[in-house]
C-alpha cells in the first residue's frame, strides 16, 4: 500500500487538530490536501484519509461528493472554470465559454486529450460587478473578453501563469496559517 | 385493498402492542389541541410524538421514534395556530396551550404535493416489489398522490447495489429519507452507510463498493420505508399480505427481542422486531432474525426407545412408560437432571418439580462456554449468553448443583439415572455420561447426549409452543405457540406432565398458563403475575441482582 | 449630482464606503491611522460589558445584512446566560448569492474592519474562538485577510490577553469547498463541522445548539464590519441614519443592464433610482429598464415600474412582495428575455441544491427541466401553469430558505412577465 500523506501535510493536519474541539472538522481540509497531493480523491484516496482521520469511508466519501471543489474524478493539470450564471450571462459569458470550447475544442466538463485543461462551469463567483468572471485554476480573472481566451491557453500550454488574473493559481496556500 | 391498508397501517403503529412511540419523561405536562382533541403531553414531546401516542397518525416518510429527529421528507406538515408557515410535526416540541391542525386544505395540499414530488422519479415497481402491502409510499399514495404524472421527462436511476449476503438496495426506490443512514450512525454506530452527491442526485450507499459487516442489516429493510433497502433470504419469497403475524420473542440470546413471527401455511416466512420499548425498542439484530434454518433441522421426529437390540422408534406411550419406569426405580439420591438455560420457565418448574418428588438433584447446562453473565451485552442490543432464560432458570430451581459435580457423581457411580432437558451440544458431557445405568433425554434436536441416551423423548422448539423466558434484565416475556407441529414431537410441558403423572405424581395440569400459575403461587419474583395479566410488552420482574448495565437498546450520543 | 459611492437622503457621509476604505486600508497602521482602527474594540474593553455592548448594537437597529435582516443585537440577545458550553461566533463569508459580491469588496478593501468587528461581537457574546467561514474561491482575501490577523495577532490585538483586558478570542480562517448552500447559516455549521453542508431543521436555533452543539451566532461580514464604527461613535449615531425600522446604510452589489456595475452604499430609505440611476449610471444598451431581482436572484422580480416607485429599505421591499435580501441587484432591459433569464437562475438552484428535503430535491430539478421545455419552445401552455404549482408547493415547505430562494425568481417572472412565457410555448410546434 503505497499511499502516505507527506511531511508537511501531516503538519499541517497536526497544527489544525489544536484549531477544531472536534476531529471530524479536520475532513474537508483534509481532503483538499489529498487531492493536491495525489491528483483526485479515487477510492484509494480517499480510503486513506478515513483511516488516518479514523473516520468512517462512506462519511468521507460522502463529503467529499458534496462539495463541487472536491473531485472524485481525475482533472487536467489545469482547470478553467468559466461563470454561467445570470450577469456574468449577460455580460458576454456565453461567448467567453463559446470561445473555450471552440478553441480547445471539448466541451463543459470534459479534459483536452494532452490532459493539461479541464473546461468547467462555475456557479457565481461574487465578480458579478466585473462580469463575466473566468477563473484559471484560483486564479480569478475578471471583465474577461472572449479575445482573452487564446491567450490564457497559450500560456498555459508554455506552463506560464496566464497574465491578467488576482495572481493566486494555488489557491491559499494549504487552506491553512500552517504556510509560515 | 382496505384491510390491506388498516392491517399495514397497525403495522405502523406497532399492532396493538404497547404504544411504539417514547415519550420524553418529564415532570410537566402541557395541554395541546390536535384536531379538536385536548391532549396532556409531557413537556419536551414533540407534535408528532404528542399526536402518535394519542391514536392520532400524521402520515411520514423520514420521522421514526427510534431516531433522532430529521424532518427532511416534509410529509408531516402540520398547521400551527399562530405560525405563518406549516411546521414539520416530528421537529416542533409541543408548548402551552398549543392548538395544531393535521388535516387542513393547506396540510393536505401539502402532502399531495410532497407526493407528487416523491412519486416524480419513483419506478412503478409495486407489481415486484418486496414491499407492497407494507410500502409507506404506496399507504400514502392513497391517500394524497395522484393517480397520473405531469411529469414528462425520464426518471432518474440509480444501480442496484449489493451489500452481501443479507441486504440488497434497489437505488431508483429509495426517497432519501436517510432513516438507514441514521440507524447506522446513531444506533448501531458503525456508519456503514452515507449519503453521497447532492441535489437531485444525491444517492445511499456505501460508496467504495464493499458488503455491509454490521449485524443489523434487517433493520435497514425495516427502517427503509419504501422497497429500496430489502433483505435477500426474503426478497420474492412471500407477499406480505397473505402472512400472519404472530407475536412472539427471539431464543437465540438474553436479550430476547419481542419479535413477529410472519408465518405462510405453517412455515415461517421472516422473522421482524416486535416494537418493545423496555426490551429491544425497535430493532432486533441479523442473526435471530435470519439463522432459522436450525428451527427445522436435525430434529428429533419421533420418541426412540433403547433396548438390546438398539435404540428404535416407537410410541409415546413406550417411550414415557419407560422414562417413568427408569425414573421412578432410581433411589434417592441416585437420581440427576440436567436443565438447560433454553428452557422455559414452565418446562424448568415441571422439571424441577418433578426431580425435587423423585429426590434428585439438579445442575443447569448454559452452553459449551459454560454460564456467561446474562446481562452482559454484544453490543447495544445482542448479549453474550446464547441463551433466553438463564434468569428464569436460576428463578425458578433453587438449589442448583454445579453441573461438574453433578457429573462427578455420575462418574464414581453415585448418579446413576439422568433426566436431561434440552438441546445439550456438548460431546465433552456426551463422554462422562457413560457410567448411568439410564438416560432420559428430552430434546427438540438431535444432539450428543441424546444420541447416548436410552430414551430420547422429542421435545418443540419455542415456536410450536407456549411459555415465558426471563430475559437477562429480568424481563419477562410471553410467547405463543406460531406453528402446529409437524411431526411426533410434543410440546416439554406436556412431556413433563405426562411423566409427572407417570410417576404417581400428578394429575398434571399441562397447559403452560396453568404451569405458570403454579409458579406465581409460590415465593418469588412471579408471585402476583398471572399469566393473563403479563401485557405483550411482558413486564420487568424484581429479582433483585446486582447492579447491572441499562437493559433497553438506546441511542448512542443523542446530540 | 453627489459624487462618490454613495447616496444618503440628506448630506450625510458614507460609513462603509469612505475615501480611506475605497483606497483600501490593508495593513493595520493604515487602518489605525485613517479610521482610528481598533479604538472601537479598545473602548468597548474597557468603557463596556458584553450585555451593554449588546444593548447597544440592538439600539442602533442594525440588522443583519447577509440576507434575512434580522436584529444583530436581539440575536445576540437569544446566547443563554451560564450556558457553560463555549460560545462561538462565525462570520459567514462565503458570499454566492447571484449578484452580490459587495462582502467580497468588503474583504479586499477593508479587512481590519471585519476582525475588528469579530472581535466586538465575540466580546458581546462571551466568545473566545471565532470562525471566518470564507467560500475557497475567495483566495486572493483569504490570503490578505490571514496576513491580517497575523499582524493583529502581533500586536495583541487577536488572541490571548487582548489590549491587556485579559479576555481572549482567536479567530481562525476556515474555507469552504464550492457550495452555495453552506452560505445559509446552519449548513455553514455543518461545513465547519467536516460533514456534508446540509442545513439543520429549527428548533433548535444555533444561539441554542449550534457549533459543535455548543452556542453560536452568525454574522454577515457586512454586518460585522459596521460594528467598529457603532462603537466608536454610539448607536444613536447609526441610527439617525436610515428610516425607524431600517436604519443605517446598506451595500449593494448592482450588476446586469447598468452602465456602472459595481458596489455602492446607500442609506436605508432613498429611491431606487439613486441606486439604478445615480449611482449606476442607469442603462447600459440605451433600452428601458424591465425587471430586477432586487436582493440577490432569490429574491422575487420587480417591474422597473415597482421599483422606480419605491424606496430601498425593508418594509418597502415587503410592501412589494419582495424582500432587499443581500443586496445584490440584477438588472434587466427591455431587450432581455425573461425566459432565458429564468432558464440561468434555474439551472442555478438545481446546481447548488443540497439535496435534504423533498420539494426542493426534486421541485428544483423538475423546475429546470420545464422551464428548458418552455425555453427550448417545445412547452405547452399546461407548464406555465404547472410551475406556478410546483413553485407553490416548495415555498414555506422546505428546512431552509433556498426553497424559497429557488422558487421567487421563477414564480415571480411567470406571475409579472407571464406573456413572455406565454409567447414562447404558443410557437410550440410538435
Amino acid at each position: 500500500m503505497g499511499l502516505q500523506f507527506s511531511v508537511h501535510t501531516r503538519e499541517i493536519l497536526e497544527a489544525a487538530r489544536n484549531e477544531y474541539p472536534e476531529p471530524r472538522s479536520l475532513l474537508i481540509l483534509a481532503l483538499k490536501l489529498a487531492e493536491k497531493e495525489f491528483g483526485h480523491l479515487s477510492n484509494e484516496v480517499l480510503s486513506h484519509v478515513a483511516s488516518e482521520l479514523e473516520i468512517p469511508e462512506s462519511v468521507v466519501a460522502g463529503v467529499a461528493t458534496f462539495y463541487h471543489n472536491l473531485h472524485t474524478q481525475p482533472r487536467g493539470k489545469h482547470v478553467i472554470s468559466v461563470c454561467r450564471t445570470l450577469s456574468c450571462d449577460l455580460a458576454g459569458g456565453r461567448e467567453v465559454a463559446e470561445r473555450f470550447i471552440e478553441l480547445l475544442g471539448i466541451d463543459f466538463g470534459e479534459t483536452t486529450k494532452d490532459g493539461l485543461i479541464t473546461l468547467q462551469s462555475a456557479e457565481c463567483l461574487a465578480c458579478c460587478g466585473t462580469a463575466p468572471a473566468v477563473q484559471v485554476d484560483f486564479d480569478y480573472f475578471e471583465s474577461f473578453r472572449p479575445q482573452q481566451c487564446k491567450e490564457v491557453i497559450e500560456a498555459l500550454r508554455q506552463g506560464r501563469q496566464p497574465p491578467g488574473g488576482s495572481g493566486v493559481p494555488g489557491g491559499w496556500p494549504d487552506g491553512q496559517k500552517g504556510a509560515e | 385493498m382496505i384491510t390491506g391498508i388498516k392491517r399495514t397501517l397497525k403495522a405502523h403503529m406497532g399492532e396493538g402492542v404497547a404504544p411504539v412511540v417514547r415519550l420524553p419523561e418529564s415532570e410537566t405536562t402541557v395541554q395541546i389541541t390536535i384536531d379538536g382533541h385536548e391532549l396532556h403531553i409531557p413537556s419536551g414531546a414533540t407534535v408528532m410524538e404528542a399526536a402518535l401516542s394519542n391514536g392520532i397518525f400524521i402520515p411520514h416518510f423520514c420521522y421514526h421514534p427510534g431516531l433522532g429527529p430529521e424532518g427532511n421528507c416534509r410529509m408531516c406538515l402540520v398547521e400551527i395556530e399562530g405560525r405563518p408557515k406549516l411546521e414539520p410535526s416530528c421537529i416542533i416540541p409541543v408548548c402551552r396551550d398549543m392548538v395544531v391542525n393535521t388535516c387542513s386544505a393547506d396540510v393536505v395540499e401539502a402532502r399531495r404535493g410532497v407526493m407528487e414530488f416523491l412519486l416524480l422519479n419513483h419506478p412503478l415497481d409495486c407489481p415486484w416489489c418486496d414491499k407492497a402491502g407494507e410500502c409507506m409510499l404506496q399507504d400514502h399514495s392513497y391517500n394524497y398522490g395522484s393517480g397520473e404524472t405531469r411529469h414528462r421527462m425520464h426518471k432518474r436511476t440509480s444501480p442496484v447495489k449489493d451489500f452481501g449476503p443479507k441486504l440488497k438496495m434497489y437505488s431508483n426506490r429509495c426517497i432519501q429519507c436517510t432513516r438507514c443512514v441514521r440507524f447506522l450512525a446513531e444506533v448501531e454506530g458503525g456508519e456503514e452507510l452515507s449519503l453521497f452527491g447532492r441535489s437531485a442526485d444525491v444517492d445511499v450507499g456505501t460508496y467504495i463498493k464493499h458488503n455491509l459487516t454490521n449485524n443489523y442489516q434487517g433493520c435497514l429493510a425495516d427502517v427503509c420505508p419504501v422497497g429500496a433497502l430489502v433483505t435477500k433470504p426474503f426478497l420474492y419469497s412471500a407477499r406480505v399480505f397473505y402472512l400472519e403475524s404472530q407475536p412472539s420473542v427471539c431464543p437465540i440470546c438474553s436479550t430476547g427481542c419481542s419479535i413477529f413471527v410472519d408465518r405462510y401455511q405453517n412455515r415461517i416466512v421472516r422473522i421482524r422486531p416486535r416494537p418493545n420499548l423496555e426490551v429491544n425498542e425497535w430493532w432486533m439484530c441479523d442473526t435471530g432474525r435470519f439463522e432459522t434454518g436450525w428451527i427445522e433441522e436435525g430434529r428429533v421426529d419421533t420418541p426412540t426407545f433403547g433396548s438390546e437390540s438398539g435404540l428404535r422408534q416407537c410410541g409415546w406411550d413406550t417411550a414415557l412408560d419407560a422414562a417413568s419406569k427408569a425414573l421412578k426405580s432410581a433411589v434417592g439420591g441416585q437420581l440427576g437432571g440436567i436443565v438447560w438455560a433454553g428452557a422455559s420457565c414452565e418446562e424448568i418448574h415441571l422439571f424441577t418439580k418433578l426431580l425435587r418428588a423423585l429426590g434428585g438433584i439438579i445442575s443447569p447446562w448454559y452452553g459449551p462456554d459454560g454460564r456467561i453473565d446474562p446481562a452482559a451485552k454484544e453490543d447495544f442490543l445482542r448479549r453474550k449468553d446464547p441463551n433466553p432464560n438463564t434468569r428464569g432458570l436460576e428463578a425458578i430451581a433453587s438449589d442448583l448443583l454445579d453441573l461438574e459435580h453433578l457429573l462427578g457423581r455420575i462418574d464414581s457411580g453415585e448418579v446413576a439415572s439422568l433426566i436431561v432437558l434440552g438441546t445439550v451440544m456438548d460431546e465433552a458431557v456426551a463422554a462422562r455420561l457413560s457410567n448411568l445405568d439410564q438416560l432420559i433425554v428430552i430434546s427438540s434436536h438431535h444432539c450428543p447426549v441424546g444420541d447416548a441416551s436410552d430414551v430420547l423423548l422429542p421435545g418443540t422448539v419455542w415456536v410450536e409452543k407456549a411459555g415465558t423466558f426471563l430475559n437477562g434484565e429480568g424481563h419477562l416475556q410471553r410467547f405463543s405457540q406460531v406453528l402446529d407441529i409437524k411431526t411426533a414431537a410434543r410440546a416439554d410441558v406436556s412431556i413433563l406432565s405426562a411423566l409427572i403423572d407417570r410417576c404417581g405424581l400428578g394429575p398434571q395440569n399441562e397447559d403452560p398458563a396453568a404451569v405458570y400459575e403454579e409458579i406465581t403461587r409460590q415465593p418469588g419474583p412471579f408471585k402476583g403475575l398471572a399469566w393473563g395479566q403479563i401485557p405483550p410488552g411482558g413486564r420487568r420482574l424484581d429479582l433483585k441482582l446486582p447492579a447491572s448495565e441499562p437493559g433497553t437498546a438506546g441511542r448512542e450520543g443523542a446530540e | 449630482m453627489n459624487a462618490g459611492p454613495f447616496r444618503s437622503l440628506g448630506e450625510k457621509p458614507p460609513i462603509l464606503m469612505t475615501p480611506e476604505a475605497l483606497d483600501g486600508m490593508l495593513t493595520l497602521d493604515s487602518y489605525r491611522s485613517m479610521e482610528s482602527g481598533y479604538e472601537g474594540l479598545e473602548k468597548v474593553l474597557k468603557e463596556k460589558t458584553p450585555a451593554e455592548v449588546t444593548d447597544d448594537v440592538t439600539r442602533s437597529g442594525l440588522r443583519g445584512r447577509g440576507g434575512a435582516g434580522f436584529s444583530a443585537g436581539m440575536k445576540w440577545g437569544f446566547i443563554p446566560k451560564d450556558t457553560g458550553k463555549p460560545v462561538y461566533l462565525v462570520c459567514n463569508a462565503d458570499e454566492g448569492e447571484p449578484g452580490t459580491f459587495k462582502d467580497r469588496w468588503l474583504l479586499r478593501h477593508t479587512p481590519h474592519r471585519l476582525i475588528e468587528g469579530i472581535l466586538i461581537a465575540s466580546y458581546a457574546i462571551g466568545c473566545n474562538r471565532a470562525f471566518i467561514y470564507m467560500r475557497e474561491e475567495f483566495a486572493m482575501e483569504a490570503i490578505r485577510l490571514q496576513a491580517c490577523l497575523d499582524e493583529a495577532r502581533r500586536e495583541g490585538l487577536m488572541g490571548a490577553d487582548i489590549l491587556g483586558s485579559g479576555w481572549e478570542c482567536e479567530i481562525s480562517i476556515f474555507t469552504g469547498a464550492g457550495a452555495y448552500i453552506c452560505g445559509e447559516e446552519t449548513a455553514l455549521l455543518s461545513s465547519i463541522e467536516g460533514r456534508r453542508g446540509y442545513p439543520r431543521v429549527r428548533p433548535p436555533f444555533p444561539a441554542i445548539i449550534g457549533l459543535y452543539g455548543c452556542p453560536t451566532i452568525i454574522n454577515n461580514v457586512e454586518t460585522l464590519s459596521n460594528l467598529p464604527v457603532i462603537a466608536r461613535r454610539d448607536s444613536d449615531w447609526y441610527a439617525s441614519y436610515g428610516t425607524d425600522k431600517s436604519t443605517g446604510t446598506r451595500l449593494f452589489s448592482i450588476s446586469g443592464r447598468v452602465a456602472r456595475p459595481g458596489v455602492y452604499e446607500v442609506e436605508m430609505g432613498v429611491p431606487w433610482s439613486a441606486l439604478l440611476d445615480d449611482l449606476a449610471g442607469g442603462p447600459s444598451r440605451n433600452r428601458p429598464f424591465k425587471a430586477l431581482y432586487p436582493g440577490g436572484s432569490s429574491t422575487p422580480m420587480l417591474t422597473a415600474e415597482e421599483a422606480g416607485g419605491s424606496t430601498i429599505d425593508f418594509e418597502s421591499a415587503m410592501d412589494l412582495g419582495t424582500f432587499l435580501g443581500s443586496g445584490g441587484t440584477i438588472v434587466l432591459d427591455s431587450e432581455d428575455d425573461i425566459v432565458d433569464a429564468t432558464l440561468n437562475v434555474a439551472r442555478f438552484y438545481n446546481n447548488e441544491s443540497c439535496g435534504q428535503c423533498t420539494p426542493c430535491r426534486e421541485g428544483c430539478r423538475w423546475i429546470l427541466q420545464i422551464v428548458q421545455r418552455i425555453a427550448s419552445g417545445h412547452g405547452t401552455a399546461e407548464d406555465i401553469d404547472l410551475l406556478l404549482d410546483v413553485t407553490g408547493h416548495i415555498e414555506g415547505n422546505t428546512i431552509c430558505a433556498f426553497g424559497d430562494g429557488a422558487v421567487a425568481p421563477i414564480a415571480s417572472a411567470v406571475v409579472k412577465f407571464r406573456s413572455e412565457f406565454e409567447a414562447r410555448v404558443g410557437g410550440a410546434q410538435q
